[in-house]
């Protein structure tokens, strides 16, 4: 078909070579295409610590195959598996496929991809804390560096108990497989230490191995999607920064509440508790997200500076000042859905007088320019009423009540609300007021939902598969840094010192609900309620 | 004149979404109107309705549109339009999410009336794209018109009546954005010969085979061989029929060098030196190589540049 006649003009104000270099000009850049190939990784070998856990068997190895099927995972991807069971490199490579069969999310498996994939599966058995099998690691690295190609890259993934942290790091040095001509990795779970001395010990001795910037500390909270969205939400559009500051934003509430309860972990959990397990970490992470001052770059140091910068500025609680401002919980028993459901103390492994909380609620102040005066709610719980996971910026209301005396009951003077939720129904709602049709100047709250799920139909990447890509490709940018762990741990460190002199009145919230009273209460001495998800 | 207004359809697409939003089956939160992009569509009359609304649903999952599907009948005919929205409720969620269409009958004498239709029924301040899949187009006089309608214009040169590869180079040398579903077919299999070419001597590769079905090669093979020729000058690409049947899609590629590279069946297996490893390779179909195109609404210099290389006689010394 002729499309363009003879002599025919082009688009206006085009010259007649956009977009088009001359053939001897092209562009030296090996065999890319930036706008439609994805970020490549190089080869290299994931060590897993832990190999025959909970957490390989459930988040990494699924992780893995979903990037080995999506083609992101150079030729020749390695896997080695270390834990004390005894086992073949068959026999783990069908643990292995098991498991991701089983819990591989929104993805087909595919058998004849997955033998290609496990090809690549190697196992070792031994004791992490053996001089042993750091030895057998070495030679099997230089075998699978010689026999598929890794180019002596190394990520070592450590899924273990969290006493085991700093054993295997020194393993891993003394036996010299930090040294190589390729990179060398260490990714590692929370908890990050059990307080702020254990912390700073926990990476005094993992520095000794590893240079700070070869140590990714994993918050799969900051891998989520909607979690990077806030980034995007708030640095990509020009309107709502200019409303991001104590002048507009009355305060702050971060929620992040399971509707289920310990679930078979109450050993570990009497040891955390909530304000360990959730707020120390992945909320006061969401909330430096929410309220850091922008990047001059993305880069991974320009957004960890500031994240840690906004940490470092959260006001430290005075003993005195802890009671009025945290709030620990613990569930007893009652009924959910019809069924009976254990109380904490009840649960398997938990001491019958466990002090441990199993909710907890803070507010913090950050002491900057932006900030000050605005409080930060965060609230987190076991066998809340729903799962849900959501910021919610509560703007202050209009200066003047211009239709005070012709609202209707429902809607005037309501404050704005932006809710970005995380989870389970990702997206962005904007609540404000609207005239109700007909007669008569009646306002009603109206809402406005960007879904994320539904506006970008494709499938989302899970938490693990954007960290454990972004670490094979050396991007830190969602991991956390040392300076940003010790922040955190100062931040909540007065609360739990105080807690630790308490003898709480546990239980003291049903399961089913949204946690104690003393909750309500903290931010009522405020003026504010908690919003209900 | 042309029969059909735009201010008419305007209306109806107004009106239907207030329609729609009472006929909510949903909790009474209402409709989510959802649009980025104004997609315009040239179908032959003839085409699959229901196939073609398949792939539109599917793409609006992901590129949520106002789009406008224009059917070309024969040469004789009158203008003729309507409205009505596709809507689903995604799973797990208790709103329903819509997208407005707006279909549109013309014969191909009344192509020129088209574009005053058109026009002003992109939805403000978001891309425009027309997608042509019509073969009637191709016996049309002047679709100058129509071409002007969209920042970027989208073929399959694998679908009969598809432009040349000339055309293209034309419409890209005068500035417009050209997309070719043609050429993000092969995305997968180009991405997996650059990783495995990865860190390797260019200049030492000498020779590369594609392997194609059929007796001529098709769209996606001349694209491959180009982007390999304007990629790796020092080598010579060549076409080899390996199955008589078919319509010239690619079977596998050889890559002459150390290691040899082999990526073979389906390009779903591939093998350098004795590493023999599998990998996924989409089939692509329409909706997935669309939201390709979709996802660059700019100028796509290396897609330009192979298309280029196709169009100049360049000996091969």
């Amino acid at each position: 078909m002729p499309l363009l006649r003879t002599g025919q003009a082009g688009l206006p104000g085009t010259s007649a070579n956009v977009g088009l270099m001359p053939l001897d000009s092209a562009p030296n850049a090996g065999l890319q295409d930036p706008l439609r190939f994805h970020r490549t990784t190089q080869p290299c070998a994931v060590v897993i610590f832990g190999a025959n856990g909970d957490l390989t068997r459930r988040k990494l190895m699924p992780a893995l195959y979903r990037l080995a099927f999506e083609g992101r995972l150079a030729p020749g991807f390695v896997v080695i598996g270390i834990s004390r069971t005894r086992m073949s490199d068959d026999e783990f490579r069908e643990h292995m496929r098991q498991s991701v069969a089983k819990y591989l999310e929104d993805s087909p498996f595919d058998e004849e991809l997955w033998k290609s994939f496990a090809q690549g599966i190697f196992y070792l058995s031994g004791d992490v804390m053996s001089a042993a099998v750091y030895e057998a690691l070495g030679e099997k690295l230089r075998a699978v560096e010689q026999s598929r190609h890794t180019g002596g890259n190394v990520l070592f993934y450590l899924s273990t108990q969290p006493s085991q942290y700093a054993p295997i790091a020194e393993g891993i040095g003394t036996a010299g497989l930090t040294k190589s001509d390729g990179w060398r990795r260490i990714v590692i779970e929370k908890p990050f230490g059990h307080d702020l001395v254990s912390a700073r010990q926990l990476n005094d001795r993992l520095q000794k191995v590893f240079d700070e910037s070869s140590i990714y500390r994993i918050d799969h909270y900051l891998g989520k999607e909607t979690v990077q969205n806030i980034l995007a939400f708030r640095f990509g559009n020009g309107i709502f920064e200019p409303l991001w500051n104590r002048r507009y934003i009355e305060h702050v509430q971060i929620t992040a509440a399971e509707s289920i309860g310990v679930e078979g972990r109450g050993a570990y959990y009497q040891e955390a508790g909530a304000l360990r397990d959730m707020v120390q970490n992945h909320l006061l992470q969401v909330m430096a997200t929410v309220a850091m001052e922008p990047s001059a770059t993305f880069s991974a140091d320009a957004v960890r500076d500031e994240r840690a910068k906004l940490l470092r500025a959260i006001r430290i609680m005075t003993p005195e000042e802890v009671p009025a401002n945290a709030v620990s919980g613990q569930y007893g028993p009652g009924r959910v859905g019809g069924e009976d459901v254990s109380g904490f103390r009840q649960e398997k492994g938990v001491d019958a007088e466990s002090q441990t909380g199993t909710f907890a609620a803070a507010t913090f102040f950050v002491e900057n320019w932006r900030w000050a005066g605005v409080p930060f709610y965060i609230r987190t719980g076991k066998l809340l009423p729903k799962r849900v996971s959501e910021i919610a910026i509560h703007f202050r209301s209009a200066p003047l009540e211009v239709f005070r005396n012709d609202v209707g009951s429902n809607g005037g003077g309501a404050p704005n609300l932006l809710i970005l939720r995380i989870q389970p129904e990702e997206g962005i709602s904007l609540k404000f007021v609207s005239k109700r049709p007909g007669a008569g100047m009646t306002l009603r709250p109206v809402s406005m939902d960007f879904n994320y799920g539904a506006s970008f139909g494709e499938r989302s990447p899970s938490a693990y598969e954007t960290l454990l890509l972004d670490a094979i490709a050396g991007d830190a940018t969602l991991y956390t840094r040392q300076d940003m762990v010790e922040a955190s741990w100062k931040a909540v460190q007065p609360i739990l010192d105080y807690w630790s002199t308490q003898r709480f009145a546990f239980p003291n919230y049903e399961p089913g609900s949204w946690g104690p009273v003393a909750a309500d209460e903290m931010l009522a001495r405020r003026g504010h309620a908690w919003r209900r998800p | 004149m042309p029969a059909v207004r735009p201010d008419r359809i305007l209306r109806e697409l107004s009106e239907l979404w207030t329609t729609t939003a009472k006929d909510d089956p949903s909790d009474g939160t209402g409709v989510l109107r959802a649009c980025s992009m104004t997609l315009t569509v040239f179908v032959d009359d003839e085409e699959d309705s229901m196939a073609l609304g398949e792939t539109l649903a599917q793409l609006m999952r992901e590129h949520p549109s106002r789009v406008v599907v224009v059917r070309l009948k024969g040469t004789q005919g009158e203008l003729d339009a309507r409205v009505f929205a596709q809507c689903w409720m995604p799973f797990g969620h208790n709103r329903q999410i819509c997208c407005e269409q707006v279909e549109i009958t013309a014969s191909l004498n009344r192509l020129s009336d088209l574009p005053a239709i058109i026009a002003p029924l992109a939805a403000p301040d978001v891309p425009r794209v027309v997608w042509f899949r019509s073969p009637r187009l191709a016996t049309a006089p002047d679709i100058s018109g129509v071409l002007t309608l969209g920042d970027k214009l989208v073929v399959d040169s694998a679908r009969a009546g598809a432009p040349a590869f000339a055309d293209l180079r034309s419409l890209a040398v005068a500035g417009f954005i050209v997309g070719d579903l043609s050429w993000a077919r092969i995305t997968p299999l180009r991405e997996l010969t650059a990783r495995l070419l990865e860190g390797r001597d260019l200049t030492g590769i000498k020779h590369i085979v594609i392997e194609h079905c059929g007796t001529e090669p098709g769209a996606e093979a001349k694209y491959l061989q180009a982007w390999l020729r304007t990629e790796i000058p020092a080598a010579l690409v060549e076409f080899e029929a390996v199955d008589d049947s078919g319509s010239g899609f690619i079977r596998g590629v050889r890559i002459d060098s150390d290691p040899d590279i082999r990526v073979s069946s389906s390009c779903a297996i591939y093998a350098t030196g004795t590493l023999r490893q599998r990998t996924n390779l989409s089939e692509g179909r329409d909706h997935e190589l669309l939201a390709e195109e979709l996802s660059i609404m700019k100028h796509d210099p290396v897609y330009e540049q192979a298309l280029r290389r196709m169009t100049i006689w360049t000996p091969h010394f």
